[in-house]
């Protein structure tokens, strides 16, 4: 049983394996290692996946389905399905619970599904040229991609017949593939510019730790509105000529399309171009109407720079979530087939002031990044162990009655006056206050002392916890104290631990103790929420539960008061994005929170936490604080509760000839 | 790995502050502050237990999950005073997580941006674009000042002054309109 890394991508996806500390691009039976992310549903009921259904696309554009990757986990409502349906020659239908479906030869198929297939396809390819089953996958997605999205995909690979260990962001995936970081700490910035989407990422490495302080995207631009641009810029020739827009027929329209991609990819490596399309459309008397195109490298980046400098705008939105100064990055990769085009390079070179790194093939990194991943998750024996636990400098969960002075933990540093301190106003317990950001927390006992600047005990450092037990006798108390001494990491210090020239004493010395057992290398990556999650409050306004770009997994705890008077029911409607207005985001789902004591409005206290887990997948718990009532919903997300069950897709596809 | 560890962290986890949880002391550097993160990461990031059992897995990540919010505060100049401040005024009960003031959020108010927007700016990298968001708005140029109001969110996140400012401001484009 195998374990891959698949980058599922608009226009094309790859499949990569981590085969004996080496990873491998799966290659199909015609050594070709990118399978074009197209479905093609043949009249004799076979369903063709990769280059064949591509070339069915200038033949049957009404049953040949890409870039599904810019639909999926949206619902029919939304922007990007009304313009989608605007620019694809395949149809589309609203399908249950507003998830659009796509209709083929007379079925309809969910895009899951189709990017199942698609998922199925890669995992054959993978099956041949490991000679293993595999089993297990990590898919990447665009780093700003949704919740609806991202669960999407997540069916589309069990769909597939993939258990989906993970789903990662493309940008961090094309970072893993670098193996940037190992050695030092540097700040890394990609630039991921593909077929349908552009995403800027930036993180911060050190060690085996992978930091993402920002990530920014727009999910609407990529090298297809660039050959959308040159099929446009070639239909207008063709009319001027022929007097026929081609772009009246969907069908001359695509064979355009993708003659313009072939247009933008020479013109990467030369500086003019000439084709004839022939048989484009046909004229009276059936006489065909060829085309004859030309064009060269200057007038293809006139058309490309507004789209190039759409990109800038979303790097410069990262720069300020992470508030780095646009030159303060190390290294700049350049991910996706769009970062081949000349004029892109340049502008990225000018940009962040540093030459962009290409050395991994740009359609290629992300799924060897994902691979990586993969193994990294595998590989459960190569854990560090845990160090104990740190000593609290002040123990609240001390039962009150108790008064035992041995049963008070106090850290070494703690100046003497505040463990007095401690001893004399130990307040009742607070744990049911202790929930963060409720107003409830915010309550202090007393004044502040006052003298403040004493109060502040000196935390207990790693070094003094390694010696110290929970209750602490002088021999050790004296060793910590020697220890705390800021030291230079141990020379004989594993190399993966991060040997960061820039720590301090203030810097813990246990990771690197623990180190000495096991040095797993295996990077760790520490990913963030692309949008923030919010929920509605009343007058239609939002209230931000996870800020935009939040590490995760994290918590997030508010209290809400009910809005009307006897009112016992809540509905906690969630979304996600950044606009102020509730109904400007993504709606993702809602929590109904019943039972409420009927009251007055704003007498009943309502905690609502958020939750998510290491994969960006949301929890959400509300709680009645007066009762202690709980409703939990691992949110009926829009578009996929309406769908058909998993099973039933899988059946489906089960039947299906694959080609 | 050692359940007894992690059932020692998950015991003692309440009781620490973002500092203490870190091993850091309260006048640790920004570079400090991420490198024990970055330590920390190594150990307890939830991957690394991707095929333990499940009380492990979600030991861990509580442990984790805390980390993230330490690193939150601690990473931000303005709310790690903003935690300082709770810290000190805190006496013995020392609350050791983060807490905001309540937030209930009334219709929007018609009034006026508020007279002083800046001084309720939390993190000197947002109060220019406070300041001059203001004087945009005295100035009439509302649209201008949407930006500069966005941009002081950006830098001081969960400011409830700075929010409330910018969906003033935004009812009041879209009665423009």
């Amino acid at each position: 049983m195998a374990v891959v890394g698949i980058d599922l991508g608009t226009t094309n996806t790859v499949v990569a394996c981590v085969r004996g500390g080496r990873v491998q691009v799966a290659a199909d039976d015609h050594g070709r290692r990118l399978l074009p992310s197209v479905v093609s549903f043949h009249p004799n009921g076979d369903v063709l996946v990769g280059q064949a259904a591509k070339e069915r696309r200038v033949v049957d554009a009404r049953n040949t389905i890409a870039s599904v990757k810019r639909l999926i986990g949206r619902s029919w409502g939304s922007d990007e399905i009304r313009r989608s349906r605007e620019r694809f020659a395949f149809e589309l239908k609203e399908g249950p619970g507003q998830g659009p479906l796509v209709v083929a030869r007379g079925q309809e198929y969910t895009l899951p599904e189709i990017s199942a297939f698609v998922l199925k396809r890669a995992r054959q390819i993978a099956e041949a040229a490991l000679g293993e089953t595999v089993d297990r996958a990590v898919i990447t997605v665009p780093a700003n991609f949704n919740e609806l999205q991202r669960a999407a995909t997540k069916v589309a690979g069990r769909v597939a017949g993939l258990d989906v260990m993970r789903i990662i962001n493309e940008p961090t995936a094309a970072a893993l593939a670098y193996g940037l970081g190992r050695a030092t700490h540097e700040r890394i910035a990609v630039y991921d510019f593909g077929g349908g989407t552009f995403d800027c990422t930036l993180l911060d490495l050190s060690g085996n730790v992978f930091e993402v302080l920002a990530t920014a995207g727009d999910s609407f631009l990529g090298g297809d509105d660039l050959d959308l641009a040159i099929a446009e810029r070639m239909a207008e020739a063709f009319l001027h000529t022929h007097r026929y827009d081609p772009r009246s027929d969907p069908q001359a329209f695509e064979r355009l399309r993708v003659a313009a991609e072939a247009v933008k990819v020479s013109l990467s490596t030369t500086d003019r171009t000439q084709t004839r399309l022939r048989e484009v459309a046909f004229g009276v008397g059936g006489a065909h109407l060829d085309l004859d195109f030309g064009m060269t490298r200057d007038e293809l980046e006139m058309l490309a720079a507004p789209l190039v400098e759409r990109t800038f705008a979303v790097c410069q939105e990262a720069l300020s979530m992470a508030r780095q100064p646009v030159t303060g990055f190390d290294k700049v990769i350049l991910v996706g087939g769009s970062t081949r085009i000349p004029l892109v390079r340049r502008r990225v070179e000018q940009f962040f002031g540093t030459q962009p790194l290409d050395r991994v093939n740009a359609d290629e990194v992300v799924a060897i990044g994902a691979a990586i991943q993969a193994a990294a998750l595998t590989e459960v024996a190569r854990r560090r162990s845990i160090p104990p636990a740190p000593v609290p400098a002040v123990r609240k969960s001390v039962p009150p009655e108790d008064d035992e002075p041995d049963e008070i933990t106090i850290a070494t540093q703690v100046p003497a006056q505040i463990a007095q301190l401690q001893k004399s106003t130990r307040a009742p317990d607070l744990s049911a206050a202790r929930a963060p950001l409720t107003p409830a927390v915010l309550e202090r006992q007393g004044d502040p002392p006052p003298d403040t600047a004493t109060t502040i005990p000196r935390p207990v450092a790693y070094q003094d916890i390694l010696r110290s037990t929970l209750r602490l006798d002088p021999a050790a108390a004296e060793a910590g104290r020697a220890e705390a001494v800021p030291a230079a990491p141990p020379p004989s210090a594993p190399s993966s631990v991060p040997p960061s020239p820039r720590s301090s004493g203030a810097r813990s010395s246990s990771a690197q103790r623990a180190a000495t057992e096991v040095a797993p290398d295996a990077p760790v990556l520490v990913d963030v929420t692309p949008r923030a999650l919010v929920v509605e409050t009343v007058g239609g306004w939002c209230d931000v539960v996870v800020q935009r770009n939040a590490k995760i997994p994290c918590e997030r705890t508010r209290a809400f008061t009910t809005s009307s008077d006897m009112q016992t029911a809540v509905h906690v409607r969630v979304a996600q994005g950044e606009e102020a207005v509730f109904s400007g985001n993504t709606f993702l789902g809602e929590v109904e929170l019943v039972g409420l004591r009927a009251a007055r409005r704003g007498e009943v206290t309502i905690q609502v936490r958020f939750e998510v887990d290491e994969s960006g997948t949301l929890n959400v718990y509300a709680t009645d604080v007066a009762t202690g009532r709980e409703a939990h919903a691992l949110l009926q997300l829009v578009g996929i509760s309406g769908a058909p069950s998993v099973q039933k897709m899988r059946a489906r596809h089960a039947t299906a000839r694959l080609r | 790995m050692s359940q007894a560890s992690v059932a020692g962290w998950l015991a003692v986890l309440d009781d620490l502050t973002y500092y203490e949880l870190f091993g850091l002391t309260v006048d640790a550097s920004a570079d400090d502050v991420r490198s024990a993160f970055h330590a920390f990461c190594e150990i307890f990031h939830p991957d690394r237990y991707f095929g333990s059992p499940e009380a492990d897995r979600i030991g861990v990540s509580t442990i984790f999950k805390r980390a993230t919010e330490a690193y939150l505060v601690l990473s931000d100049a303005g709310l790690r005073e903003h935690y300082d401040a709770q810290l000190r005024g805190a006496q013995g009960t020392r609350p050791q997580r983060i807490s905001f003031s309540s937030r209930s959020r009334p219709p929007a108010s018609r009034s006026p941006g508020p007279a002083k927007l800046e001084d309720s700016v939390r993190t000197p990298t947002a109060r220019p674009f406070a300041r001059r968001a203001e004087e945009l708005i005295g100035a009439g140029d509302l649209r201008q000042a949407k930006l500069q109001l966005v941009m002081a969110n950006h830098m001081d996140p969960q400011n409830e002054a700075l929010e409330t400012a910018l969906k003033d401001l935004e009812t009041r484009l879209a009665e423009r309109r």
